[in-house]
C-alpha cells in the first residue's frame, strides 16, 4: 500500500442530515462554475438560520461573506478541491455554518440566474424584459445546464434549489494512494497487476476532476497491454497450476480459518457499528486538517477498536449461504488495518501536501506548507501487525522543477 | 418528520430452493429524510441486535447510478417514483402508518417460491 494518507475531500457534497446515513451524496463540481459560495458575515445570522428562524434569502447582500472570492480573488469559487474544502471548514469552525448541524455553507445560483437571464433576454431581443421575465429566462438556462443535479439535490433534501440556495459541505471523495505497483503496474505479488483507481501511481498527492477516468484509460490502454505481455511470455510454457496443490490448500485453509474465527466470536455489536465508529475516528483525526497529537490518538483508538472487533463482533446468519453481513464484517476487519495505516502515514508526513493538510505546517495565511527537502518521497508501507514498515521511494524530477501553487 | 411508524411486509426466503413467505415487521422512529435503503439498514441493525437474521438485499453505489438495489416496493420495481432507484427514494414519499410491501425482483437465481420447497434438479 502506498501513500495512504493522501485523501481528497470533495467540497460540494450534500451535508449530513442524520446518523443513519450510509453515505453523503456528491454533487458535480461543475456547480462551482456558476454557483457562489457564501456564509453569513454575522454569527447571529448563522445561528438564526440554524434554528430555522431565518433563511439564506433574508440575509442582505452586505451581510454575506463570499469567502472564496474574498480570499482567492484570482480563482474565486473555482479554487481546487482541497482549498475550497478547508475554507468551508474554517467558516463552519468560526460558527458561520448554515444547517442545523452547523456543518454547511451556501452555494448560491442567484447571481448566475440573473446574469444568464439578461444575456438570454438580449439574445431574444427582449430589451424591455422585467425582473421576473429575466429570472424566468435565467432559471431556464440553469435548468439546461444543471437540471439533473438540481433534481437530485431536491430528491435528497426535499428543498428546491431554484428558490433556496443549495447547502453543501465537504466530504471524503477519493484516495490518491492505493496498492503499490512498480513501473509496469505489477504489485509486490508477482503476476498480480493493479490498474486504475486501485493503484497509487498517477495522482501523487492530489487529483484533478475526472482524472480517475484518465488513469483507467492510460493504465488500461497504454501501459498494461505492453507490460502484462512481458510477464505472460515468461509464464506461457509453465504447466497448469493444480488447484489441489499445497499453495491452494494452504490459502483455502487460511481463508476458512478467518471466516470461522469471525463467525465464532458471537459478540454483541454488528459490523456496521464498528464501521461507523471507525469512520468517525478517521473523519475526526485524519480528515480535512490533521495534527500529530490527533493522529497518535486516532491510531490508539483504532487499535482499541480492532481489539474490540475481534472479541465482540456479532455476525448473524450462516457461512454457507448468501450472507452480506459476513462479507461486511470481513471488509471492516480490513478497513481497521487500512485506517491505522492512513493514520500512520499521515503522522510520518510532517508537511502539508495536496490532500494531506497538517495544521503544524501551514503558512501565516493558513495555506499548505510543503517540505520538499525532506518529504519528496512515495511512502510504500509493508503491513506488520505491530508496526508497519515504511519503504521510501525517492521522487526524482528530471524535466520539471517542483513549484508551490498559488491561487491568490 | 422524524418519527414515522411503518409496517413492512417483507418477502423472506432462505435460498433458491427454500419456501418463502411474507414476514411483517413494525418499525418506529423512521426519519423522512432517510432513503429507502437506509430505512432497511435501521431495521437490520434492530434485527441484528435481537440476533435475528437481517434482510439481505443488494446495493452498491447508493448514488442512483449503478441500479443494483433491486427491490420491488409496493409492486413497483425500485418503488413508485419514476426514474428513481430505491437508494434515491426517500421516506418522505410514504405516509406515517403506511404498510409497505417489499419483495425481491423475480429472477432465475432466486425464484419466488410460494409453494413447498423442492429439491434442486441436477443440471
Amino acid at each position: 500500500m502506498a501513500n495512504p494518507c493522501f485523501t481528497q475531500i470533495h467540497p460540494t457534497c450534500i451535508p449530513v442530515s442524520g446518523e443513519y446515513q450510509s453515505k453523503l451524496t456528491l454533487m458535480s463540481e461543475s456547480l462551482r462554475n456558476d454557483g457562489r459560495v457564501w456564509v453569513p458575515k454575522k454569527q447571529d445570522d448563522a445561528a438564526a438560520i440554524r434554528e430555522g428562524k431565518k433563511t439564506g434569502l433574508e440575509i442582505p447582500e452586505a451581510d454575506r461573506d463570499y469567502y472564496l472570492e474574498r480570499r482567492y480573488p484570482a480563482f474565486g469559487n473555482l479554487v481546487p478541491r482541497d482549498v475550497a474544502s478547508r475554507a468551508a471548514k474554517t467558516a463552519c469552525d468560526e460558527g458561520l455554518g448554515v444547517s442545523p448541524t452547523g456543518l454547511a455553507v451556501y452555494l448560491d445560483f442567484d447571481a448566475a440566474i440573473e446574469r444568464y437571464g439578461k444575456s438570454r433576454a438580449h439574445s431574444l431581443n427582449e430589451y424591455n424584459a422585467d425582473d421576473m421575465r429575466i429570472r424566468e429566462l435565467g432559471v431556464g438556462v440553469i435548468e439546461e445546464k444543471y437540471g439533473n443535479l438540481f433534481e437530485m439535490y431536491e430528491k435528497i433534501t426535499g428543498e428546491d434549489p431554484y428558490v433556496m440556495p443549495m447547502k453543501i459541505y465537504p466530504a471524503v471523495h477519493y484516495t490518491m494512494g492505493g496498492l503499490w505497483v512498480d513501473y509496469n503496474l505489477q504489485t509486490n505479488i508477482p503476476g498480480l497487476f493493479a490498474i486504475g483507481e486501485a493503484n497509487f501511481s498517477d495522482h501523487g498527492a492530489n487529483r484533478l476532476g475526472a482524472s480517475a477516468l484518465m488513469q483507467g484509460l492510460a493504465d488500461g490502454y497504454f501501459v498494461l497491454p505492453y507490460t502484462i505481455g512481458t510477464f505472460l511470455s515468461q509464464e506461457i510454457r509453465n504447466p497448469k497450476v493444480d488447484p489441489e496443490g499445497p499453495a491452494f490448500k494452504e490459502q483455502e485453509a487460511r481463508s476458512q480459518a478467518r471466516i470461522d474465527k469471525i463467525m465464532g466470536i458471537n459478540g454483541t455489536k454488528s459490523a456496521e457499528t464498528f464501521h461507523r465508529e471507525l469512520g468517525k475516528i478517521m473523519w475526526e483525526y485524519c480528515g480535512m486538517a490533521r495534527n500529530a497529537e490527533g493522529l497518535q490518538k486516532g491510531r490508539r483508538m483504532i487499535r482499541e477498536l480492532r481489539e474490540e472487533f475481534w472479541s465482540n463482533v456479532y455476525v448473524p446468519g450462516r457461512i454457507k449461504e448468501y450472507n452480506p453481513e459476513l462479507e461486511k464484517a470481513l471488509r471492516v476487519a480490513d478497513f481497521l488495518e487500512l485506517g491505522e495505516l492512513m493514520m500512520l502515514d499521515a503522522l510520518d508526513r510532517n508537511e502539508s501536501c495536496g490532500g494531506h493538510f497538517r495544521e503544524e505546517y501551514q503558512s501565516e495565511e493558513g495555506e499548505a506548507l510543503r517540505r520538499d527537502d525532506e518529504y519528496a518521497y512515495v511512502s510504500a508501507w509493508e503491513w506488520d501487525d505491530k508496526d508497519p514498515i515504511l519503504h521510501k521511494e525517492e521522487l526524482i524530477f528530471e524535466n520539471v522543477e517542483l513549484k508551490t501553487r498559488s491561487y491568490k | 418528520m422524524d418519527n414515522m411508524k411503518l409496517k413492512l411486509k417483507v418477502w423472506r426466503q432462505g435460498g433458491k430452493y427454500a419456501k418463502g413467505q411474507f414476514v411483517t415487521y413494525d418499525l418506529d422512529g423512521v426519519n423522512d429524510h432517510m432513503s429507502f435503503l437506509e430505512m432497511l439498514d435501521v431495521l437490520n441493525e434492530k434485527l441484528i441486535n435481537l440476533k435475528e437474521d437481517p434482510i439481505a438485499f443488494e446495493h452498491d453505489c447508493r448514488e442512483g447510478i449503478c441500479g443494483t438495489c433491486s427491490l420491488v416496493i409496493n409492486g413497483y420495481a425500485h418503488g413508485p417514483m419514476q426514474q428513481t432507484t430505491a437508494c434515491q427514494l426517500h421516506m418522505r414519499h410514504f405516509r406515517d402508518g403506511e404498510t409497505i410491501t417489499i419483495e425481491p425482483w423475480r429472477s432465475r437465481a432466486l425464484s419466488h417460491r410460494e409453494g413447498p420447497g423442492r429439491q434442486p434438479r441436477c443440471l
